[in-house]
């Protein structure tokens, strides 16, 4: 009977999975023969322009000319767009190094600001980005040696006007105010904003410059969405910034993660408009409408899709490091809760006649109010974030997680395992003290044997609770099961079938794990068989 | 060998012994009746410290146990204890219930004594314990349960697996909580039995009863507690035959 009903169960859990699979499915081939396919297009125009530029010492001319046919040679012989491809395509980011500062030497000093990723950036002692790379061949180009100076955004500028550097190399927008300290160099790349709209939205067709766009959609109020990516240009763009000055829209803002989550709930019908950078937004679209408008049904191909990623480009590798971290997380991170919670649980069941079990009560109080009392993403945070860089320690993401998750679930585990105790009989207790074992050795030996048989299924659950809340370690750079569907949903454009899987694995982990429960559940209850 | 002098014992406001006094001689099979609520489980419970004395001593070979530096746990080994609800260790077997405490207790001797001195195994000590707790099933008749969980005994056969449980650790005396309390009538006879025939090889006994017939027939003392005192303290004949405190008389002829 019993097995009749698992069976059950699995089957429909498996028809449910299916039925969303075949649903998708036949939605899209419904859209083909019916009605037309929407997609995504771009509206060819450019929102807003940034050139970037190089800033020269006004003291040194012959220094910006050859900077200037630098840039022209570089840029003629795919040098330039080899560098790019590191960054935005497929290519490795390669380390540059900077040499110590030496009057005597002769050197190139760079003034950059290195957080702006990804033009300008750190890693450990060495700096990348596209700034960084081109300035390391630049150096080259002139024959002199690197030096790098790191220092605030608002002092590059200021740094090469007072002759303390030679160049400011840091994603530097013209802007006429800078001209009072440096000379720019010609621009080496330009920064458009682009917007994305469904393609039956007929809203733009009668424009014919930017003002008519921003126009239509200013005209459009308050009602509908913009969809942008989270601290880009494109953001500020929509929301208004002075400092930029962006008057904004009325419209509603949304943030994503990615461009490409924006545009597939632009298709979702979710929000009204995209905007983002302009060369991801050409990518994207692309590979969205892609698999939109293929006649033998879209899903067969984001299968392809995901299964290309899966197999051929490494993706498994990841599901499969996920998976690992996933577990290992849950696992140790339970072994330390269980651990923890034991000894709280003993602690707050000893009789509280003497002082020092009381204090050791109090903490333990205080212990578990502030583990419940804070949601799990905080305490990871202020762990990774806080705590780890002011004691100066350095741990990975994944040990953090381990501990955080333990520490965690041993304040949850301590209130399973005090009931457990408390639903012992104490007859238990007393006669394990009259044959004169002591408090502790009772407790080990009769007590907690017998009370962890009573809380197997909460325990259990506790488990089950820790495997699925364990997808929010990506907040702290640990790399788990989300992390490695999300890698191969950002890298396809294309996310509903990576989501998908991730799913079936979670449910079959769960299932895996409650079989687990049972059996030891079955195991532990010999000593109540009645034969 | 057990010397109470003046014990008291108070939870909160509520006084429940008010000054006991007894010497308890070796081989002395000593009675306790009361009403309920008279304070007699918690006199008992307070000979072995389970419930700490709030006043007076408890001289127990030699050493005031009433005192709390004294590591009670030791003391404990050499007095049995039986309940009322029999309280077998519901994860250990029959036989594992009898070894466990002699195991522990040897086994954390040996860790004690340096490794050249050792006389003894880990292993030679369970076996002895194991050979032990079979000849005391044997006694009760209960070997054939030796490996089954308490669960499946019936109260009778509980009752007596935990007497040979405290017999095992060969206490000096055994106290016993009203032993036959929460038994079935039929099996009432099977536990007296055993504990008739303790008292026959001279164990030391102290029994907090109902069972009037058996206090008359095996006690050579019988104490009479009502109100955290006590009031009468005679042999059986005496005390049964001719009273002396009014109230005593009054619930003999209640109960008799």
């Amino acid at each position: 009977m019993k097995k009749m009903k698992k069976l059950l169960f699995l089957t429909l859990s498996l028809v449910m999975m299916l039925s969303i699979l075949t649903g998708c499915g036949k939605k899209d081939s419904e859209n083909v023969t019916g009605q037309e396919v929407v997609t995504a297009k771009i509206v060819e125009m450019d929102l807003t322009i940034e050139e970037y530029a190089f800033g020269v010492d006004k003291n040194q001319p012959e220094l910006l000319e050859d900077v200037n046919s630098f840039i022209a040679q570089i840029k003629a012989n795919g040098t330039f767009d080899k560098i790019c491809n590191n960054y935005f395509g497929d290519g490795t980011p390669v380390a540059v190094k900077s040499a110590e500062y030496d009057p005597n030497k002769d050197q190139l000093v760079v003034a950059t600001n290195a957080a702006f990723e990804p033009f300008e950036y750190m890693e450990g002692d060495n700096y990348y980005g596209i700034d960084m790379e081109i300035a390391a061949q630049l150096a080259d180009y002139l024959g002199l040696e690197l030096v790098i100076q790191n220092m605030e955004f608002d002092a590059v500028c200021l740094s090469v006007g007072q002759q303390k550097c030679d160049i400011a190399m840091a994603g530097l927008t013209i802007k006429e105010d800078r001209k009072e300290y440096v000379n720019f160099s010609d621009p080496y790349y330009n920064a458009a904003q682009k917007l994305i709209i469904k393609s039956n939205d007929t809203s733009f067709d009668d424009c014919k410059s930017v003002p008519d766009i921003e126009a239509v959609l200013t005209a459009k109020g308050e009602d509908i969405k913009i969809g942008v990516q989270n601290g880009t240009t494109g953001q500020f763009y929509s929301e208004g910034d002075e400092s930029w000055g962006f008057a904004g829209f009325p419209a509603q803002t949304i943030g994503y993660k990615n461009g490409s989550l924006a545009v597939q709930d632009l298709l979702n019908g979710n929000i009204d408009y995209v905007i983002i950078d302009s060369a991801p937004a050409t990518c994207i679209t692309e590979s969205i409408n892609d698999m939109l408008g293929i006649s033998d049904g879209s899903f067969k191909r984001k299968v392809e899709k995901f299964k290309e990623i899966f197999i051929e480009q490494d993706g498994y590798k990841r599901v499969v490091e996920g998976l690992k971290n996933t577990l290992i997380i849950a696992i140790i991170g339970l072994i330390i809760g269980i651990l923890i919670g034991t000894v709280i649980a003993t602690v707050r069941v000893i009789p509280k006649y003497k002082v020092l079990p009381r204090i050791l009560n109090g903490i333990c109080s205080f212990y578990v109010g502030l583990f419940r009392g804070t949601p799990i993403v905080v305490q990871l945070l202020v762990f990774y974030y806080v705590m780890l860089p002011i004691m100066n320690i350095h741990m990975t993401g994944v040990n953090v997680a381990i501990l955080v998750f333990g520490l965690n679930s041993g304040a949850y585990i301590s209130e399973i395992m005090r009931s457990g105790i408390q639903s012992v009989d104490p007859g238990q207790m007393e006669a394990g003290r009259a044959v004169g074992l002591s408090f502790g050795t009772t407790m080990m030996k009769i007590v907690i044997p017998q009370a962890v048989k009573n809380i197997l299924p909460t325990l259990g659950n506790e488990f089950i609770a820790l495997i699925k809340e364990t997808s929010v370690v990506s907040f702290i750079g640990a790399a788990d099961l989300y992390v490695a569907f999300n890698y191969i949903g950002s890298n396809s454009y294309e996310f509903m079938v990576p989501y998908l899987v991730m799913a079936v694995i979670y449910i079959v982990l769960v299932l895996l794990i409650s079989l687990g429960i049972k059996l030891m559940e079955r195991s532990l209850r010999k000593s109540d068989r009645r034969n | 060998m057990i010397d109470v002098i003046n014990l008291e014992k108070t939870f909160g406001d509520n006084k429940v012994l008010n000054g006991i006094d007894v010497k308890i001689e070796k081989g002395d099979i000593i009675c306790v009746i009361g009403p309920s609520g008279s304070g007699k489980s918690t006199f008992l419970r307070c000979l072995n410290c389970m419930e700490d004395p709030t006043g007076g001593q408890i001289i127990f070979n030699g050493v005031d146990i009433a005192d709390p530096k004294v590591d009670i746990n030791i003391h404990r080994r050499h007095m049995g204890m039986v309940f009322q609800h029999f309280n077998l260790f519901n994860n250990k077997t029959v036989i594992e219930n009898i070894m466990l405490a002699p195991v522990y207790v040897k086994c954390k001797e040996l860790k004690k004594t340096k490794k050249s001195e050792r006389t003894t195994t880990k292993k030679a000590i369970k076996e002895e314990a194991r050979a032990q707790a079979l000849e005391l099933l044997e006694r009760i008749g209960l070997a054939d349960k030796a490996d089954v969980y308490p669960s499946t005994l019936s109260g009778g056969q509980k009752q007596r697996v935990a007497i040979v449980r405290s017999l095992a650790m060969n206490p000096d005396v055994i106290l016993f909580d009203e032993p036959t309390s929460a038994l079935d009538p039929e099996m009432v006879g099977e536990v007296l039995d055993l504990m008739k025939s303790l008292a026959k090889d001279g164990m030391t006994m102290i029994i907090v009863t109902h069972e009037m017939g058996f206090a008359r027939e095996v006690a050579n003392k019988v104490i009479f507690i009502d109100e955290g005192q006590i009031l009468e303290s005679a042999p059986p004949e005496e005390f049964f035959g001719n009273p002396k405190n009014p109230r005593l008389k009054e619930f003999l002829s209640k109960v008799l």
